[in-house]
């Protein structure tokens, strides 16, 4: 398969197999524009069987069911399940925040693993993959534009490839994905959510809520929104108490420079995480979107097939 | 220019640590890049490596500056033109320090008894190899070290007791110290032998030597100041509170007492007078007052404190609250005040008179009534039968709150009543029998011969002899200053020339525990004492009034009666007459044991001995002392402040010289510290100026 080859360089060979097994979602049903392999909310071409109903002129007359028509003494439609296409968007955090971590813990590798991970079912399954990527103070929207699935693709995984960097512009990135998603489908948010303020005069606590806000959005527009939350345990549980120096440094350089005693250092850094956790987790549940929260300790196969599973704290599907 | 302690200039090498330090630094820190940095906590900022000197004329200031402290901690000094009259031949030397109050003077900033050990520290180092040095202050607890060529031993001792005693009191005199020098200075050695005195010029310092010492020992004495051949210089100015006593004012209540201070200002103008600040303390209570003075005069201060209704003792403590006192040593006194502190006196006339001159209890009111502590006194007099009828109806009851029983002239109590007043006697209350006509020697020793110091014999004419039937006359002799009635008493008493016509004469006993107190010339015992159970008894061999004797006319009468009455009634225990001096010791009765309170709060329990004499002389701290014993009949308590003689600072004559022969000079060294206080000041100010113009750029 061209399509497994292009994205093995993201993914592990072993992961394939239990990829194939997988798909993008469960129903609700999607509304896409092209014949696909999602049922549709709308009744349409499928082989599947779904209702009858009268006939009503204009209606296709290939789709009546002459014996029914017969039995009831009038023309009558037969509906059948409309397999329709889905719209997978990957919306990327490529920012220095995701080059944390060492080896399989790192979170940049997590993060490109699942993103192939997503191309590679909806290739399979011929959805459509849009991809929008933040780095260095910039959007890549060329995922966006339509394209020949290989061809989007190797575009991935080029840009995967790549290693993040500088700043992720939050605002840009969501806006550039809203003016092109009006179609239902699966919207992958894929970051730490750490640190998500368009600067460091901005609270961001607050930022991230109206990031939830505009996510919120999207939903209004019939998209299913899915934010996997990529940490590492170092961002989670401080490790550095002890009585020595550490000097901090903002992988985005963004914040200055903390530096002091460790076991001073993480005073409540326990605490003040888990409350922020808990604030994505409130924000994402009362907006109807999905929350994926993955730690880079867990293996990189299980964490790629949680994105499927529905898996985790919260469902993938949306309880809308 | 030499270094008192050049020891300490090890501590410069400790200049380089700040440098080194600066420039090797703190280990680096270690860098972490991290995602989640708005979670940590930011503390204060951490000092980190710089191998780097950014201000090195900071550095270079601040260096200098400790280099010049450590400089001042090793005391250069500079020989100067001070000669030290030390014996230039190896030789044996006793090193006597003056120790006593007037060595705290501070003149300056320097205590005479810093300066003293500064010049101790001369000699030691300018005596000539192979000298043996001792040493032995005036303070009693000071240390004593024996001639040893160890001179380090010397100064080690001497630092070790300065530093751990900031205020010195009740030493003896340089002179007092002279007998234990010479003994300490070994005769059988052959070499010579000095004794270095130490000390001001005052009365109890260098003034209290002799022309020289005993035994071929040569004495020397050295000032702390100037050499003895120039004329003494003026003692700083200072003021002290020599005596603080305390009297009932009933006039203004019944609780009321009258407290005088007397301060005394030694030296300053003569022309101006000195206001003093002075402070009364009694339980938290501090009531400020203020007295004028003049120069080297006294001036009183009184202050009126209404005690509250309650048993035993209350201290109190004045003090002069100046914030700089050339002698702050002596600006502080303690004593104990109370309300209750009667002594109650009942005097039995037993050969009533309506002629004053035969009526005993006019002669011994009218002497009690002259006492400085008669507002402490109770007086009231009775009739033998009253006291004997007083004493079948009421038994114990009726004399259980005299203090003092006198029996003048009075005939024996009775056999029923006897036994009460022994028995009081024995619980603590005092009994005076003085004779006259009206004695039986048979009935007394008979119904009181428990109590009596010694039975009686019988009365007769002095100076009857075998043969002779011409009555004379007896004198008395000098009274026993061991006894404590006549103890601190300076002087003739007055009595030398009292003439007894009649004396009642004494049977020996050796069994009898008896004092002698006073005597008749010819030897007969004229006043005796004894104690018995926690009571006293006292035995005059002849009348208080001119029946036998002329000693009511005499002077000496009069303290004669307060003396003794005081003693035998306890005065001396209660609050009004419980005051010693530092290291004077004091005696108790009537116990096998008790425990003194000293001012620290330390307990000392004393036993007696075997003559039943309790002795504390722990007395080193000015200060209130309690007495605790089993069975008290009143709170015993005392105060011990110090001798208003050791505030005298000025300067007396100086008898004592050093011998001219044999004698060579060793220079004497001068603190030459002050010096660096100049580039000290200098260099803060500098460092102040450079960091106020970094601050501004």
């Amino acid at each position: 398969m061209a399509e497994s080859t292009a994205l093995a360089a993201l993914l592990p060979e072993s992961l394939l197999d239990a990829l194939r097994q997988r798909s993008l979602t469960s129903p609700p049903r999607t509304s896409g524009a092209r014949h696909g392999e999602h049922r549709s909310q709308r009744a349409g071409l499928g082989l599947e069987f779904r209702d009858h109903r009268p006939y009503a002129p204009g209606d296709d007359l290939r789709r009546l069911d002459w014996r029914a028509a017969a039995r009831q003494d009038r023309l009558i439609l037969r509906q059948q399940e409309a397999e329709e296409e889905l719209t997978a968007t990957i919306v990327l955090d490529a920012g220095a925040n995701m080059a944390y971590g060492e080896g399989e813990t790192n979170k940049w590798r997590h993060a490109t693993a699942m993103v192939g991970a997503i191309a590679y079912v909806a290739g399979l399954a011929h959805d459509r993959v849009r991809f929008a990527i933040g780095r260095d103070g910039t959007v890549d929207t060329s995922g966006l534009l339509a394209a020949p699935a290989r061809e989007q693709q190797a575009r991935l995984v080029d840009l995967c490839t790549q290693p993040p960097g500088g700043r992720t512009p939050w605002t840009e990135l969501l806006e550039s994905v809203a003016s092109s998603s009006r179609r239902r489908g699966v919207t992958f948010v894929i970051s730490d959510l750490l640190d998500v303020a368009y600067d460091i005069e901005q609270d961001a606590d607050e930022a991230l809520v109206r990031l939830c806000d505009r996510l919120a959005i999207f939903r209004t527009r019939g998209q299913t929104v899915v934010l996997v939350q990529v940490l590492h345990d170092d961002e989670v549980r401080f490790r550095w108490n002890e009585s020595k120096a550490f000097r901090f440094e903002d992988l985005v350089k963004r914040r200055p420079v903390i530096e002091g005693v460790g076991s001073q250092l993480g005073e409540g850094f326990d605490e003040r995480v888990g409350a922020y956790l808990e604030l994505v987790g409130s924000s994402a549940t009362s907006r109807g979107l999905s929350r994926l929260l993955t730690r880079t300790s867990t293996p990189l196969a299980d964490n790629v097939l949680r994105v499927f599973s529905g898996a985790g704290e919260f469902p993938v599907e949306a309880r809308a | 220019m030499t270094l008192l302690a050049p020891a300490l200039l090890l501590g410069l090498l400790g200049l380089g640590l700040p440098v080194v330090a600066h420039l090797l630094g703190r280990e680096p820190p270690q860098v972490i890049r991290f995602a989640a940095l708005r979670f940590l906590k930011a503390g204060d900022p951490v000092v980190t490596q710089r191998r780097r000197v950014r201000d090195r004329g900071l550095l270079a200031i601040r260096l200098l500056l400790l280099a010049l402290l450590i400089l001042v901690l090793a005391r250069p000094s500079s020989l100067d033109d001070r000669q030290l009259a030390v014996l230039a031949e190896p030789h044996d030397a006793m090193i006597v320090l003056d120790a006593s109050m007037s060595m705290d003077l501070r003149p300056d900033d320097t205590s005479e008894l810093a300066r003293a050990r500064d010049v101790i520290a001369d000699i030691v180092r300018a005596l000539p190899d192979q000298s043996r040095v001792g040493l032995l202050t005036t303070d009693a607890n000071g240390p004593e070290i024996a001639p040893s060529l160890a001179a380090d031993e010397v100064m080690n001792a001497l630092d070790e007791w300065l530093s751990d005693t900031t205020e010195h009191y009740g030493a003896k005199t340089l002179a007092a110290c002279l007998p234990q020098a010479v003994a300490t200075l070994e005769s059988g050695s052959g070499r010579p032998r000095v004794i270095y005195a130490v000390g001001d010029r005052t009365a109890r310092g260098l003034g209290s030597l002799p022309v020289a010492a005993p035994d071929d020992i040569a004495l020397v004495p050295i000032t702390t100041g100037t050499s003895l051949d120039e004329p003494a210089p003026s003692p700083p100015e200072h003021v002290g509170l020599v005596d603080v006593a305390w009297t009932p004012a009933p006039e203004i209540d019944p609780r009321a007492i009258r407290i005088t201070a007397t301060v005394h200002r030694y030296g300053g103008d003569p022309e101006q007078v000195l206001a003093v600040p002075v402070e009364l303390n009694i339980e938290g209570n501090t009531t400020p007052a203020e007295v004028n003075v003049p120069a080297n005069a006294d001036a009183d201060v009184e202050f009126t404190h209404t005690l509250l209704d309650r048993e035993g003792a209350t201290p109190a403590t004045l003090r002069l609250p100046l914030r700089s006192d050339a002698l702050p040593t002596d600006d502080v006194r303690h004593l104990w005040i109370s309300n209750q502190d009667q002594l109650d006196i009942a005097i039995v006339n037993g050969d009533p008179s309506e002629l004053r001159a035969h009526d005993e209890v006019f002669f011994l009111a009218t002497a009690l009534r002259a006492s400085d502590q008669h507002e402490h006194l109770q007086l009231r007099s009775l009739a033998p039968d009253q006291l004997e009828q007083n004493l079948r109806e009421h038994g114990r009851a009726a004399i259980a709150e005299t203090d003092l029983l006198i029996l003048a002239n009075v005939r024996a109590p009775t056999a029923d009543v006897a036994p009460i007043l022994i028995d009081r006697v024995r619980e603590g209350m005092g009994l005076w029998i003085t004779v006259g006509d009206r004695v039986a020697t048979r009935e007394y020793n008979e119904n009181l011969g428990a109590v009596l110091p010694l039975l009686l014999r019988g009365p007769v004419y002095a100076g009857t002899a075998p043969g002779r039937t011409q009555a004379r006359t007896e004198a008395f002799a000098s009274p026993q200053l061991a006894h404590p009635i006549f103890a601190g008493l300076g002087g003739e008493l007055g009595l030398s020339q009292t003439q007894t016509r009649r004396l009642m004469l004494l049977e020996p006993d050796p069994e009898r525990a008896t004092s002698l107190a006073l005597s008749f010339a010819g030897g007969a015992p004229a006043l005796l004492t004894t104690s018995l159970g926690a009571g006293r008894v006292g035995l005059l061999t002849t009348t208080v009034d001119r029946d036998w004797s002329d000693l009511p006319l005499r002077p000496g009468f009069v303290p004669f009666v307060q003396r003794t009455a005081a003693y035998l009634g306890g005065l001396e225990s209660a609050a009004a007459g419980s005051v010693l001096t530092v290291d004077q010791a004091k005696e108790f009765r009537g116990a096998d044991s008790l425990t003194v309170i000293d001012p620290r709060g330390e307990a000392h329990r004393i036993v007696a001995d075997n003559d039943g004499v309790l002795r504390f002389d722990a007395t080193h701290v000015p200060g209130h002392y309690r007495v605790e014993r089993a069975a008290s009949r009143r709170d015993e308590v005392f105060a011990v402040q110090v001798d208003r003689s050791e505030s005298d600072t000025s300067p007396a004559t100086v008898q004592a010289r050093a011998p001219e022969h044999d004698r060579a000079s060793a220079p004497g060294t001068v603190p030459r510290g002050q010096l660096l206080f100049w580039p000290i000041a200098l260099l803060l100010l500098a460092e102040a100026v450079w960091r106020w113009r970094r601050a501004i750029q």
